[in-house]
């Protein structure tokens, strides 16, 4: 049977060992003795809450009511340590449904097993006690909590999924937020179904192997029948197609801990997913599902849930994008008013998904939808403002990565548009309201996307690529009443420039030099503050304000931290160990001088003294350089990286060399009083 | 417990022709300081008997940016005992023109089950016009029927701050012979009363309120803009009737409900008195029952029609073990029972800082549920729903407030505890050690008193020790650090309050920043004040403080040798209304001592007090930062 293994990347490792002691766990449903109760701490993690003492999950290919079915089966068995893992004992089970397929839940068993004086007394959910709440028009969650759940109690689920989806194979996380002592997953596929299997994570495999046989399905197929289309009937089909049975397991997995600096846990716990690569019937070409990018992109381009409608002639836009676009002097001015016309009219209600669930139409009037109806309205126009156009397909960090090599839909979750203009591509997002023509949001920065054009044009958006400078600069002299004055100028960075105005608009402009007045660091009368490039959203805000600095005199002495509110005060990387990568959202390039003219009648009596510190080989640098000229005192900090990402590796001197940073940025100023 | 207090915005008939709204005819008085502009909203409920309450609302609201865009989405809430009727809503321009209508298929039906909740049966309705050219203008009128009487709407005409109201009114129309209670709020005059067919109405009205600003300490809403609480004399809820003429009225309903739930199963029975039957002391019974009910449940909320006020009875949470905080309660309640212990069912409004109930008018104003076990010396309080909670304490959650009282006679308003400044204490020694490179090294010993150890008891009790160390570093707020140990040691039976100990061994590299030949000291190791406040020389809304504390703080470092101090901060000495404050530092040879002592006090202050509050917080931020300098002699 041909499957495919895939090794994706340095960040993969699939370490196959077949073995023969000890293949299975030895939890079985039901089967619960006191000696199961004995162990109340893991050095796997001693701090859990609760412990997953195995959970077993297969999928198989069943005959269904109509041709295949899917059977999802899953048992887990789970201690709860501690008060604080109760949680695990409530259990919601996310069902979906579309037209008149559905999943269905079924042979649903779940118990509680208390010790009591020595005895294993179980305790069983009643099936009236399972509550069914409608989400949506797609979803229904099936939800119930374990009764009879104290400190030490062992709980088992184990349920059935049936699936008329079969296409739709799920996946499996072997680490979650509590240890794992068994995480086993079992698939059954008949030859007919090829899929590509991807696995992630940093854990070995304790077993992978596979194993191949022949079953009988006896289908029901619809089929034509008498003369003409006179109806649909079924006939039942007898096929004996090969199988492989695929079976992985992990053992002992420890929980991977949210840290800063990560697009998303999901894109390093260990875990397996699959794809559906093509199908082949006996008697059947091969139906290739996913082949190629262009393929894909064909369909993404003809599928009327998302590209379909931006070939129409889409008439009812030429009104609006007529009066948009007139008189712009050429296509990049067309192209940006129309942009700026979209974002700023319209409201996006949902940023991840893919598919349109409105007409372009209702999207157009109703003024709001998701993040691909926006963006594709706004394909749209360009369109008909005969700009050449397409959307790009990407993921967000938070969504994890999309695999360069394969076309799999729902890696993605985003929608942007591209506009093609005398040699040059610009990207736009109108669902963002503070972005720039040609700009992203920093959430699109997540590597690998792809444009729906007949070429698929592959693109990438590395936050590595991305520099983010930040420029300010503190001027501060004497003033005639023996105090300071001082002006203040920041140019942001792109991505903070970003969430400024966001909170400048939310609490107004007052409210944010309040705040930075507050957080100056050292006692400031702020005034004539303003902010440049407030609304022109393709270039970075400027933040400006004069202020009055109320720096005591000590007995003489005057000290001061010439960082004031930009100084680096903690080190942003705490934990001692990294298991994964750093990822930063850009290339970190800060910026800071501070000019300052002393008082007649004083003297510096102290400053901070020049270092230069290289991490790894110059490839980041952090320069903190102090002199003086006369009257006037010089300091400038700059602290500069070459890359975003960073392996767990690097991690050490990544937070020592921060420690370095924050401990110059602490270093003060002293000027002595002439005596 | 459920969401008891119903959507405010909920009012009238629309008049025959389409309503205009232009921005211009908005007095210019209502601009300031306005995120939005409630231009009229009309709420006018009728009551046609004790199961049929129509509600009829109608409002629109001028957008006049970002911030007000929030006022611009509309929502309501609907389950078995109230049904939405008809959403309509319009959407107008600055110009007051209409844009366009609600369309029914843009509304969106969703699931309501609150973040604590395993189940309830609320839904809810949205829609939003999702505009963004500002100013813009929203109406929305809607129909609801409510089956139950237990709960009326409240106006709340101005239910934000930084929102102006133009015109507001409330109309009920009840059956001539109904008496219908209400209680109002900031509000001059009486309700107009006019007489119907079979039937009499009361009308309130207010016009042209100007925004009010965000200010910090705030009273309660009621203290800054007009409210009216309504209530029934007479009332329906589910398949059962009750009063609600008094605070009396109002528990024997809930009496009423719980009756009958306090069945416990055989097997707990026996459990219970193979438990209590051999001690004396009433005290020690209910100690041990409570831990009985601590280790054999957990809190699930599930909120299911009535079942919002009616707990699930004994014999449920004995079998599952479970229950929300009205089910424990009332299962406490009858573990007590069986053992011969008379105790009453409680309802609170419970949360931090909530502790003004209104007290002269019997109104649903309750989120939850406890248990008071009555004594002439020393009545025990238990809180239900924690697993954690020391016996007989109330935390910040419920602790220092009314609370009604559910007795076989009817219902009472009594007082839960008040834990006040001098039992809420936190007292540290900080022993330290800084060394030539200004690396900080110590150990701080704290003594965590009542509401101080509120927190700390919740995070050692509900936080994995992994977890419990990164919010350590996280709260110690110092620019590099590492915590080389931490302990606590609880003294849940301490008198009158819990305490708790907390040690702590940390080192702070860098703590001390050196240049040159200077060395700078904050002495202030771990508590500083984080409160600064803004100048507000209008300050309109009273000045509301609660949690009142006492910290003394003693700190000894040691410095290296050779350092002579240069410049070391005065004493500072503060004394306000709202509190007292002092800190000093001295140094003798290479020790520095520092001594803080910090006393908050709670209560309600005239806003003409907050000049007054603003020095004295910022003076203390200010102290809490001050250094000594040192310099190296030559």
């Amino acid at each position: 049977m041909p499957t495919r293994n895939i090794c994706l990347g340095t960040a993969l490792m699939l370490l196959s060992c077949t073995t023969f002691a000890q293949d299975k766990s030895p939890a079985r449903f039901g089967k619960v003795s006191a000696e199961d109760f004995k162990q109340t701490r893991y050095d796997l993690d001693t701090g859990a809450s609760a412990v997953i003492m195995a959970d077993i999950g297969s999928t198989a290919f069943d005959s269904g009511s109509e041709w295949f079915e899917q059977v999802y089966k899953r048992y887990k068995r789970i201690k709860i340590l501690n008060k604080n893992g109760y949680d695990l004992a409530d259990e919601e089970i996310y069902l979906h449904q579309q037209g008149s397929k559905e999943e269905s839940l079924q042979h649903l068993k779940a118990v509680t097993y208390n010790l009591e004086n020595g005895k294993v007394v179980e305790t069983k959910l009643e099936s009236k006690a399972v509550f069914t709440e409608k989400l949506d028009k797609n979803t229904i969650i099936k939800k119930f909590t374990l009764p009879n759940v104290k400190e030490g109690s062992i709980i088992e689920i184990s349920y059935t999924i049936n699936s008329e989806f079969p296409y739709y194979l799920r996946s499996w996380a072997f680490q979650g937020q509590h240890p794992v002592l068994w995480s086993e997953y079992e698939v059954e596929l008949p030859e007919y179904y090829e899929y590509i299997f991807l696995s992630q994570g940093y854990n070995p495999f304790y077993i992978k192997d596979s194993e191949n046989s022949r079953k009988t399905y006896n289908l029901r197929v619809r089929s034509q029948t008498g003369y003409g289309y006179s109806g649909v009937n079924s006939e039942n089909v007898s096929v004996s197609p090969g199988v492989t049975r695929h079976r992985w397991v992990m053992k002992d997995v420890a929980p991977l801990k949210e840290e800063g600096f990560v697009t998303t846990l999901r894109n390093h716990i260990a875990s397996i997913e699959f794809q559906l690569a093509s199908i082949r019937y006996p008697n059947y070409p091969v139906q290739p599902v996913m082949s190629t990018w262009p393929k894909f992109m064909e369909e993404m381009m003809k599928d009327e849930e998302y590209a379909g409608p931006l070939t129409n002639n889409n008439g009812f836009l030429v009104r609006t994008v007529d009066e948009v676009v007139k008189g712009a002097s050429d296509q990049l001015d067309k192209a940006k008013r129309i942009y700026a016309f979209v974002r700023d009219n319209y409201t996006c209600t949902d940023f991840s998904a893919v598919y349109a669930k409105q007409s372009l139409k209702t999207t157009f009037s109703k003024k709001s939808g998701n993040v691909s109806e926006i963006n594709l309205l706004l394909v749209a126009m360009l369109k008909v403002a005969d700009l050449d156009a397409a959307p790009v397909l990407l993921s967000t960090r938070d969504h994890g990565k999309v695999y360069a090599l394969y076309p799999i839909a729902a890696r993605f979750n985003y929608t942007v548009a591209n506009v093609h203009i005398a040699e040059h591509d610009y990207q736009m997002d109108a669902t963002r309201p503070y972005l720039g023509f040609g700009k992203l949001h920093a959430d699109c920065y997540n590597g690998h996307a792809r444009m729906v054009n007949a070429e698929a044009v592959p693109l990438a958006f590395e936050p590595d690529s991305l520099r983010e400078m930040e420029v300010t600069g503190v001027f501060i002299s004497p003033d005639e009443k023996g105090g300071f004055t001082g002006h203040f100028q920041q140019q942001a960075t792109y991505l903070n420039s970003y969430s400024l105005r966001e909170k400048v608009r939310q609490k107004g402009e007052d409210a944010y030099f309040k705040e930075l007045e507050k957080d100056f660091r050292a006692p400031i009368k702020l005034s004539n503050g303003k902010i440049d490039s407030l609304d022109r959203y393709s270039f970075p805000a400027v933040v400006e304000y004069d202020f009055k600095l109320d720096m005591e005199d000590e007995n003489g002495m005057i000290y001061l931290n010439p960082m004031f509110s930009e100084a680096m005060r903690s080190n942003p990387f705490k934990s001692a160990v990294r298991r994964y990568p750093v990822e930063m959202q850009a290339v970190p390039d800060v910026n800071y001088t501070l000019s300052m003219q002393l008082p007649e009648n004083y003297t510096v009596e102290d400053m901070p003294k020049s270092t230069i510190v290289k991490f790894n080989d110059g490839e980041g640098v952090f320069q903190f350089l102090t002199g003086q000229q006369g009257n006037m005192l010089q300091m400038r900090s700059r602290l500069k990286l070459s890359r975003a990402t960073y392996s767990p590796e690097e991690y050490e001197s990544l937070r020592q060399f921060f420690d370095i940073v924050v401990k110059k940025h602490a270093e003060q100023i002293v000027l002595k009083k002439k005596s | 417990m459920k969401r008891l207090i119903f959507l405010l915005l909920v009012g009238v008939q629309a008049s025959a022709a389409d309503p205009e709204y232009p921005v211009a005819a908005i007095p210019p008085a209502l601009l300031k300081n306005a995120n939005a502009v409630v231009r009229v909203q009309e709420l006018h409920i009728d009551m046609k008997g004790l199961k049929d309450m129509r509600i009829v609302t109608r409002y629109a609201v001028t957008i006049l940016n970002e911030s007000g865009s929030k006022h611009a989405a509309f929502y309501d809430y609907y389950d078995q005992l109230r049904e939405i009727k008809s959403i309509k809503g319009a959407l107008y321009d600055a110009s007051g023109k209409q844009i366009r209508k609600l369309k029914q298929s843009e509304i969106k039906d969703e699931s309501a089950v609150s973040d604590f909740s395993l189940m309830e049966d609320d839904r809810l309705k949205r829609h939003d016009f999702y505009h963004r050219t500002y100013p813009y203008t929203v109406e929305y009128e809607t129909e609801v029927r409510s089956t139950q009487t237990f709960y009326f709407p409240r106006w709340i005409p101005q239910d934000d701050i930084l929102l102006s109201v133009q015109e507001s009114r409330l109309n009920i129309t009840v059956p001539a012979d109904y008496l219908l209670r209400y209680k109002q709020f900031s509000y001059k005059g009486e309700p107009v009363q006019t007489p119907g067919k079979g039937t009499k109405t009361f009308s309130w009205e207010v016009k042209e309120l100007p925004a009010l600003e965000d200010e910090p300490m705030a009273a309660a809403l009621r203290y800054r803009t007009t409210v009216v609480y309504l209530a029934p004399s007479d009332f329906s809820y589910g398949t059962y009737t009750g009063k609600m003429n008094s605070w009396d009225d109002f528990g024997r309903f809930v009496g009423l409900l719980n009756a009958g739930r306090d069945v416990l199963p055989e097997k707990t029975k026996a459990e219970i008195h193979a438990l209590v039957d051999d001690l004396k002391e009433d005290r020690e019974k209910i100690r041990r029952l409570y831990k009985y009910m601590q280790e054999r449940t957990r809190y699930i909320s599930i909120q299911l029609g009535v079942g919002g006020f009616q707990p699930f009875d004994a014999t449920y949470v004995s079998t599952k073990g479970y229950g929300d905080c009205k089910a424990l309660s009332n299962y406490m309640y009858a573990l007590l029972k069986e053992a011969g212990i008379r105790s009453h069912y409680v309802l609170v409004q419970a949360g931090q800082g909530k502790n003004d109930l209104v007290e002269d008018f019997a109104v649903n104003q309750f989120n939850h549920a406890i248990l008071c076990v009555p004594s002439a010396k020393d009545t025990i309080w238990l809180e239900c729903t924690s697993q954690i909670s020391p016996f007989g304490y109330l935390g910040q959650f419920t602790n220092n407030r009314p609370v009604l009282l559910v007795t076989e006679n009817g219902g009472k308003l009594v007082y839960t505890p008040d834990y006040r400044m001098e039992v809420n204490q936190q007292n540290r020694l900080i022993k330290a050690v800084i060394n030539e490179q200004g690396h900080l090294a110590g150990s701080s010993r704290t003594q965590l008193t009542g509401m101080q150890q509120d927190w700390y008891h919740g995070f050692v009790h509900s936080i994995s020790p992994e977890k419990q160390l990164e919010i350590l570093k996280e709260r110690l707020n110092l620019p590099s650090y590492d915590i080389k140990k931490f302990h606590y040691n609880e003294f849940p039976d301490a008198s009158p309050v819990p305490s708790m100990d907390e040690l702590l061994d940390i080192t702070a590299p860098n703590y001390a920043s050196i240049s040159g030949k200077r060395l700078f000291i904050v002495p202030n190791v771990l508590n500083r004040s984080g409160a600064k406040l803004d100048e507000a020389p209008n300050r309109k809304a009273p000045i509301r403080l609660s949690n009142p504390y006492r910290d003394v703080d003693t700190v000894e470092i040691a410095i290296p040798n050779g350092y002579t101090p240069e410049s070391i901060f005065k004493d500072v000495s503060l004394e306000s209304p709202f509190g007292k404050y002092a800190a000093s530092a001295k140094v003798e040879g290479n020790k520095i001592t520092y001594i803080r002592v910090m006393e908050r006090r709670e209560g309600l202050f005239p806003a003409t007090e907050y000049a007054a509050l603003e020095s004295f917080f910022n003076s203390v931020y200010k102290a809490d930062r001050s250094r000594i300098v040192f310099v190296k002699g030559e």
